[in-house]
């Protein structure tokens, strides 16, 4: 029997949006789309990819995707459809904005169990927008699960998960036994590999469980007791440059007029 | 006794079958037949092959197409592409078919008994001519085995052996030919023997040596020989590298004679069409494409022009066509096998065959071959039989890309740039519509009136998201204005036009981006587009014609011509550089535009010196078919290649019309530490220079 895998993905805006292009929305509270385009999260790709690879050695049994978010967020759950996992949840909170980490680990728990006979869990190290880096971890607590961070690679071997982690000095490898929960950080083998496109194609067609925060039991009240935090105010830092050419009949002179300018600014 | 010779000339003729017994003309017959049949089945074995291979119409305009083969085949034209190699050609194919024609006289002379081998024609024709076609082959022979034993041309290898064998028939029928005609010249005494000086010249010989009973014997064994090796040569056509013969001059009727080197696009809304994306086997290729394999003559010229070879990278278009054919040759009853199943409906057996033949790529043709090719054209530009090697190395990339999901790093963060920004650029640090906020450029969808509009300047991605680049379109607007055109943007509406997709086999984003440009250039009611890169005008011109995109698209090169010839634009000759310029491949080879940046360069006033290979013989600068997205470690780099040349012209600039060529030279300049001495600039860049030059001299004095 293989194991039942479920991923924890989040659609965030383009990370590779370029700096001067970024935005704040008019609440003063979160980025604003602008011309960036959404996409599934750098971390959940990894994560996605740990899970698949485990699918490909036979570990793995089904890989079901899971995220809380909006309808957009069908998009990236197709994504993962068309690089072949078998199932999408969208938990629709549509109406929930700005859940924080603890809102979502638990609104993800209660997925995963209501999901049944999920052996492990692989998160993202953290979101590619708020990099929060909780949800992992609050769902391994939630569920009462142990939990292995940054973790690169997974192998099953007679139901034991060896885990490769990144450690400060070089990498560790873990065993754990499932049920568990891992996050997942970037590795050079674990790049998402890419859908074929027959894949893609009917991925369009692919049923997507959707299910609402009260399916899983939880109202909007609950939900707001959950919340541990509040974004006040969201800002882009100012920062301010100014360039100043020293020039000079040679190189000595530039030098001198170097370390003058300098003593001047009360940098030497 | 000039009347009497003149009339003894008129009868002049020879006897057929000189010194033979019954059994030599009984071999005779028996074994032409044999041969010819075994000719027929070996052709027959090709067309069923090619008859496996998906539909395609190429026998539009017949008249056209019949003019493209008298051209390439009976004169020839294809083969001066290489001087020394076309005169071995050409030596070896007239005096080939003269001797044929000579042949068939006898035939007709004596088989049907119509007596035409006789008098003027007989002496002029039979004797003098063939006998001096017999020298002018064997000048062709020697030059051959002179460029294949003795200075190994370098295209000529991967040859297979039976390539000698073909020569040393061909020597076999030549050396036997003389002595046959000349011992019967000299032991009949023949009064015409001077008609055929090289003929008798043999025999001469011959007899100063051996007394008449042992020339006799000679003379038999010869006939035997000229008429056995002829024989095996004929049985031989068709499994040799002389199928050209036949196979050639077909290919050629049958050319592209639209749409060069683009693949066919695939309908992505019939499950039919996808359930195989791109050439995975020998039947999703059309007949056309099987009968270019067996169209190749293995001549090389392909792999002499090729980029990729030249810098020892693991491609060589003709090796891509030679290891096709020999695959699908080498396992053709399976395939065979497999065409009557499905013919006849069993799709089960079908399959079940199937099964067991590996893709074409990667298993015949690696995946580095693959990703190797530039797209560049320089192999089918100098193919003398027309081979499309292009469409063929992008739709088995296709199968690569879309099917098995296998392409280099770069290329899918390219295409999954494309995929959520519509753009391939990884890293831009700008948006798309940055590089103008600071000039007069109107944006399409703020215009009022789009009917005032002349022209849409399609900016593509590469001068939209890169700093350097950007200079180039800078530079075009600055022109632009100056000759007061209406023109605007897209802006943000822009999308990539899908070139690095379509060029690295992901169709399917292509299609997408496509639908989706063509579908907004409509909705503008679009009219003229000027483009400044040669892959966007490719793109935007030619293969969207395919889906119903039917666009005008110039280059920024042929516009600024235009606008000089209308007056609108008035140039100054005061650029006073040493200037070479490089033709892009799709601005050249694809799009056939040469003069209109070398006539702007030379009103600009500049010394313009060419490199060696230039115009339709132009280098890649290596960044075409989606290599300017990723690292191609294999062999060495072509735009280095292509930098050294230019650098040796002595030019203080390298002019170019393509963003991605002006990247690859200012890299490949790095690289030989030149980048100080030559700078590389576009074609409007100069252009925008000179203009402006202009303008401040003017202003001081209008002050």
């Amino acid at each position: 029997m293989g194991l039942h895998v479920a991923v924890l993905i989040k659609q965030v805006l383009d990370p590779e949006v370029p700096a001067a292009r970024f935005q704040i929305d008019a609440s003063g509270k979160r980025p604003a789309a602008g011309i960036a385009g959404e996409v599934l999260g750098p971390y959940e790709r990894n994560a996605l990819e740990v899970a698949l690879q485990l699918k490909d050695a036979g570990a793995a049994e089904k890989v079901s995707v899971i995220t809380a978010d909006g309808q957009e967020a069908v998009e990236s759950l197709r994504k993962a459809l068309a690089v072949r996992a078998d199932q999408a949840v969208l938990v629709d909170t549509s109406g929930h904005d700005d859940l924080d980490p603890a809102q979502t680990a638990e609104i993800l728990a209660r997925a995963v169990e209501k999901l049944g006979g999920v052996d492990l869990v692989v998160a993202g190290r953290q979101a590619g927008d708020w990099d929060h880096g909780q949800v992992g971890y609050l769902v391994a607590e939630r569920l009462g699960w142990p939990c292995v961070s940054l973790v690169q690679r997974a192998e099953l071997d007679g139901g034991v998960l060896r885990l490769t982690r990144q450690g400060p000095d070089g990498r560790e490898v873990v065993e754990a036994r499932p049920p568990l929960v891992v996050t997942v950080t970037n590795d050079e083998r674990n790049v998402l590999r890419l859908p074929r496109v027959q894949d893609l194609m009917a991925s369009r067609r692919q049923p997507i469980t959707q299910w609402s925060p009260a399916d899983l039991g939880l109202d909007a009240a609950a939900l707001a007791d959950l919340a541990g935090g509040e974004v006040l105010r969201l800002r882009i830092p100012e920062r301010e440059s100014q360039c100043e050419f020293i020039s000079g009949d040679d190189p000595a002179e530039v030098a001198a007029t170097l370390v003058r300018r300098l003593k001047e600014l009360k940098l030497l | 006794m000039t009347w009497t010779l003149a009339q003894a000339a008129s009868e002049a003729t020879r006897e057929v079958q000189w010194n033979t017994v019954p059994a030599m003309i009984w071999l005779m017959y028996l074994s032409a037949a044999a041969a010819l049949a075994v000719c027929c089945y070996g052709f027959w074995r090709r067309l069923r092959i090619w008859r496996l291979g998906k539909p395609e119409i190429r026998w539009d305009q017949p008249w056209r197409r019949l003019k493209l083969v008298f051209r390439a085949a009976l004169l020839q034209a294809n083969l001066f592409r290489d001087r020394i190699a076309g005169f071995m050609h050409i030596s070896m194919y007239f005096s080939f078919m003269l001797l044929l024609v000579g042949t068939m006289v006898v035939a007709i002379h004596h088989d049907l008994g119509i007596p035409i081998m006789r008098g003027y024609f007989y002496l002029y024709f039979q004797s003098l001519v063939l006998d001096l076609a017999g020298v002018w082959f064997c000048v062709g022979l020697i030059i051959a085995l002179w460029r294949r034993y003795v200075i190994r041309v370098p295209r000529l290898e991967h040859g297979n052996p039976v390539d000698g064998l073909i020569l040393a028939a061909f020597f076999v029928i030549v050396a036997s030919g003389y002595p046959v005609e000349g011992i019967r010249l000299v032991v009949t005494g023949d009064i015409w023997a001077l008609w055929s000086p090289f003929g008798y010249l043999t025999g001469l010989a011959l007899a100063s040596i051996w007394d008449e009973p042992t020339l006799l014997v000679i003379h038999r064994v010869m006939w035997v020989a000229h008429m056995l090796s002829w024989h095996v040569l004929l049985a031989a056509v068709p499994f040799t590298k002389l199928a050209h013969l036949v196979t050639s001059p077909l290919n050629i009727f049958f050319a592209n004679l639209e749409a060069r080197s683009i693949p066919d696009p695939v309908n992505f809304e019939d499950e039919q069409a996808v359930a195989v994306l791109g050439i995975r086997t020998p039947f999703e290729m059309t007949w056309k494409q099987l009968m270019d394999l067996d169209a190749c003559t293995e001549c090389g010229l392909c792999q002499s022009q090729c980029p990729a070879y030249a810098e020892g990278k693991p491609l060589s278009p003709k090796r891509v066509i030679l290891d096709l054919r020999d695959h699908i040759r080498a396992n053709a009853d399976r395939y065979l096998a497999a065409g009557r199943a499905r013919a006849a409906g069993q799709q089960d057996v079908f399959e079940q065959i199937m099964a067991e033949m590996p893709p074409l790529a990667p298993d015949v043709i690696k995946a580095e071959t693959l990703w190797a090719c530039t797209t560049c054209r320089a192999c089918e530009n100098i193919c003398p039989v027309e081979i499309e090697h292009v469409p063929l190395i992008l739709q088995l990339r296709q199968n690569l890309a879309m099917e098995q999901a296998q392409m280099p790093e770069g290329v899918a963060e390219a295409v999954q740039g494309l995929e959520v920004r519509q753009h391939p650029i990884r890293g831009a640090t700008t948006g798309r519509t940055d590089w103008y906020r600071d000039l007069p450029v109107r944006v399409m969808a703020e215009v009022e009136d789009p009917e005032e509009i002349e022209i849409l300047y399609w900016v593509g991605c590469a001068a939209a998201y890169d700093e350097r680049l950007q200079r180039i379109a800078r530079a075009l607007v600055r022109v632009m204005n100056r000759a007061g055109v209406r023109f605007a943007v897209l802006g943000d509406e822009e999308q990539c036009t899908g070139d690095v997709a379509r060029r690295t086999g992901n169709e399917f984003h292509y299609d997408m981006l496509a639908r989706a440009n063509i579908e907004t250039l409509q909705r503008y009611k679009v009219k003229r587009i000027v483009a400044h890169c040669p892959h966007c005008l490719q793109t935007l011109g030619s293969d969207y014609r395919q889906l119903g995109g039917f666009f005008e698209v110039v280059h920024h090169t042929q516009f600024v011509q235009e606008l000089i010839d209308s007056g609108r634009l008035q140039l100054p000759a005061s650029l006073k550089e040493k200037i070479t310029y490089h033709d892009p491949c799709y601005l050249g080879r694809y799009n056939g535009v040469f003069d209109e940046p070398r006539a702007v360069l030379d009103r600009l006033g500049v010394e313009r010196v060419e490199m060696t290979r230039a115009g339709r013989r132009s280098f890649c600068c290596g960044a075409g078919g989606g290599h300017a997205f990723f690292e191609d470690h294999a062999g060495g780099k072509i735009n280095r290649n292509r930098v050294e040349e230019a650098v040796a012209t002595g030019a203080g600039t390298i002019c170019t019309a393509c963003p991605f060529c002006l990247q690859m030279m200012e890299d490949g300049l790095r690289s030989v530490g030149a980048a100080e001495q030559v700078a590389v600039k576009d074609f409007v860049e100069l252009v925008d220079e000179a203009l402006a030059a202009a303008e401040a001299q003017q202003e001081p004095a209008a002050l």
